[in-house]
């Protein structure tokens, strides 16, 4: 196991893969030295206390999401301009994105089909958390 | 320099965890209900002022329930884990010293080295982030020692900001002079009872100010030294030092009451197998041996009218193990010894006494050949990782596997919002 600082994107080690230095017989492995294995989990996760995984049902941001997308979103960042935000719109959650015009900020579908929100004191409209992330299967099941 | 320390307390824990990913419950009553959807064991606020006691059994206050559209929910404990440890890791943030985690949603922080003036906006940051990043809201209370920040943080649910600080002495009276004795962390109302009912009593003790002034021989006379530390803390005298690193503890037990009641020897094993494998689990995690296990079984003592029956067993192991197969092993012959036909078993458990830990040597009095148990250890090893890597019970145990009879009813089971992969929430 190699411990690893979570700022850090280098190789990571997640379980000791094979021991070659037991095999008896043979030339070692030149490789010995330098085996190392991807952790993605770490490689996309920067705040592991405060990034969720969500599930894509609906079509407010095809085609950059699709339906049946997983999006990693992270709320531990301020949204900054054109960043895909989670928004809690009534009683569910919904994929906007977050664009400043002036001092006014909007949330925007990048599917016309759905309609902007104008961010107000008013509007019942938090933004929950910044898609970092989107991991898409386009491989039919 | 006058220690600080801030109680951070999450405010409706179970019920808050479930809000957290379901934006529909806003506003609305919500509560969870005990394993086996047996009592009401958390409220958010809607609920307590619908007058839903604490501890209520479900089918008590279900009639109001429905009524009120109180929305239930089965406790859901890999989702309350998951959010408990992202709550305690989001709090170390704000401190270079290790926390002292109280329970699932407590923790105490040292903040001695923030200067007065800015410790309520220190608390003000810690809350912000706590409910940002874990969606979380809490409570917190600030004061020079674990009891006056446990009672600054019971003022502050009362408060819209939901923080307190409790430093002035005169306001720190004022509060104490209104709280009922019984209402101090660590007196119940057993010891309160003996405070107000003592011949020599130096005034009648009621509120927590009056234990505060009591004498301390006559404080110590009728709680000994732990009472007497009590009232130092009220003093401001720190007697209860943070324990940061939680003792480890000293038996393990995994104990349920059955979906339905158990009649059976075949069903009695199964479940007595799969608790075993449970408490196995912890042991390990603990990096303990248990050396003595134990196994008891009960029927329903609220149904009077059926006969009535509990049993236990134990036995020493011949050798201190961790190694579910051995574990499970014993535990099947223990339930064969304390099953009796004839009786509805309502609830059971396994407990394992006299941990020792598990300090990877191996002892001369093992009775196992040394490469065996390195064996045992290894595969033990395998099942936990797999188990954390990809969700407990991905690997498990022939015997363990058996579609349960005596599965604990939760018939308001929410999803496992994140912890599992097939339950992710849905974003729209």
């Amino acid at each position: 196991m190699t411990t690893h600082s979570p700022q850090s994107d280098g190789p990571v080690t997640l379980a000791s893969p094979a021991d070659f230095s037991r095999l008896s017989t043979g030339w070692p492995s030149p490789a010995e030295q330098h085996l190392e294995s991807l952790n993605l989990h770490r490689a996309l996760i920067t705040h592991p206390s405060a990034t969720y995984l969500l599930r894509v049902a609906g079509t407010s941001m095809t085609p950059r999401v699709q339906p049946g997308d997983i999006v990693i979103v992270d709320r531990s960042l301020p949204a900054r301009h054109n960043d895909v935000v989670v928004v809690i719109s009534g009683p569910d959650f919904a994929l906007k994105r977050y664009q400043r015009q002036g001092l006014d900020i909007l949330l925007v579908p990048d599917n016309p089909l759905f309609d902007a929100i104008e961010l107000t004191a008013d509007t019942e409209v938090v933004v929950w958390g910044v898609v970092t992330y989107v991991i898409a299967q386009p491989r039919v099941r | 320099m006058q220690q600080t320390l801030a109680l951070i307390d999450a405010d409706g824990f179970y019920c808050s965890c479930e809000a957290a990913f379901a934006p529909d419950l806003r506003g609305k009553p919500v509560a969870v209900l005990s394993n086996n959807d047996g009592n009401v064991i958390s409220r958010n606020q809607a609920t307590k002022r619908l007058g839903i006691p604490m501890g209520a059994p479900l089918h008590q206050v279900l009639p109001l329930i429905e009524q009120q559209g109180v929305q239930l929910f089965s406790a859901n404990l890999s989702l309350y884990g998951d959010l408990s440890a992202r709550f305690m890791q989001t709090l170390s943030q704000f401190s270079p010293q290790p926390l002292e985690i109280y329970s699932i949603d407590e923790a105490w922080l040292d903040c001695s080295a923030i200067p007065h003036a800015d410790q309520l906006s220190f608390a003000e940051d810690i809350r912000q982030t706590v409910n940002r990043w874990v969606g979380l809201p809490v409570s917190i209370g600030l004061g020079a020692t674990k009891v006056l920040s446990k009672v600054a943080m019971e003022t502050a649910k009362q408060r819209a900001d939901g923080i307190y600080a409790l430093y002035d002495e005169d306001e720190i009276d004022a509060i104490l002079a209104e709280m009922a004795v019984d209402e101090v962390w660590g007196i119940n109302i057993r010891l309160a009872a003996r405070l107000a009912g003592t011949k020599r009593s130096p005034g009648p003790v009621r509120s927590a100010l009056d234990f505060k002034r009591a004498p301390d021989p006559w404080i110590r006379q009728q709680l000994g030294i732990v009472g007497l530390r009590l009232a130092y803390e009220l003093r401001g005298i720190s007697c209860l030092p943070l324990s940061q690193a939680p003792p480890k503890r000293k038996q393990l037990m995994h104990s349920r009451a059955f979906g339905q009641d158990i009649v059976s020897l075949a069903d009695l094993t199964d479940a007595i197998t799969h608790y075993t494998v449970q408490v196995a689990e912890r042991l390990r995690r603990q990096q303990a041996l248990a050396n003595v296990l134990g196994v008891f079984l009960g029927t329903n003592g609220f149904k009077k009218e059926q006969p009535q029956d509990a049993r236990s067993a134990t036995v020493h192991l011949s050798a201190p193990t961790n190694h579910t197969p051995t574990l499970m092993a014993v535990a099947q012959r223990l339930a064969r010894r304390v099953y009796q036909p004839g009786f509805a078993y309502h609830r059971a458990g396994v407990y394992l006494l006299e941990l020792a830990p598990d300090t990877h040597q191996q002892l001369p009095l093992f009775d196992l050949p040394p490469e065996m148990i390195e064996r045992q250890r290894a595969t033990m090893a395998l099942v936990d990782t797999v188990n954390a890597e990809l969700g407990r019970g991905t690997l498990t145990f022939a015997s363990a596997l058996k579609e349960p009879a005596w599965k604990p009813k939760q018939a308001y089971l929410s999803k496992r919002y994140t912890t599992r992969m097939d339950e992710l929430p849905w974003v729209w």
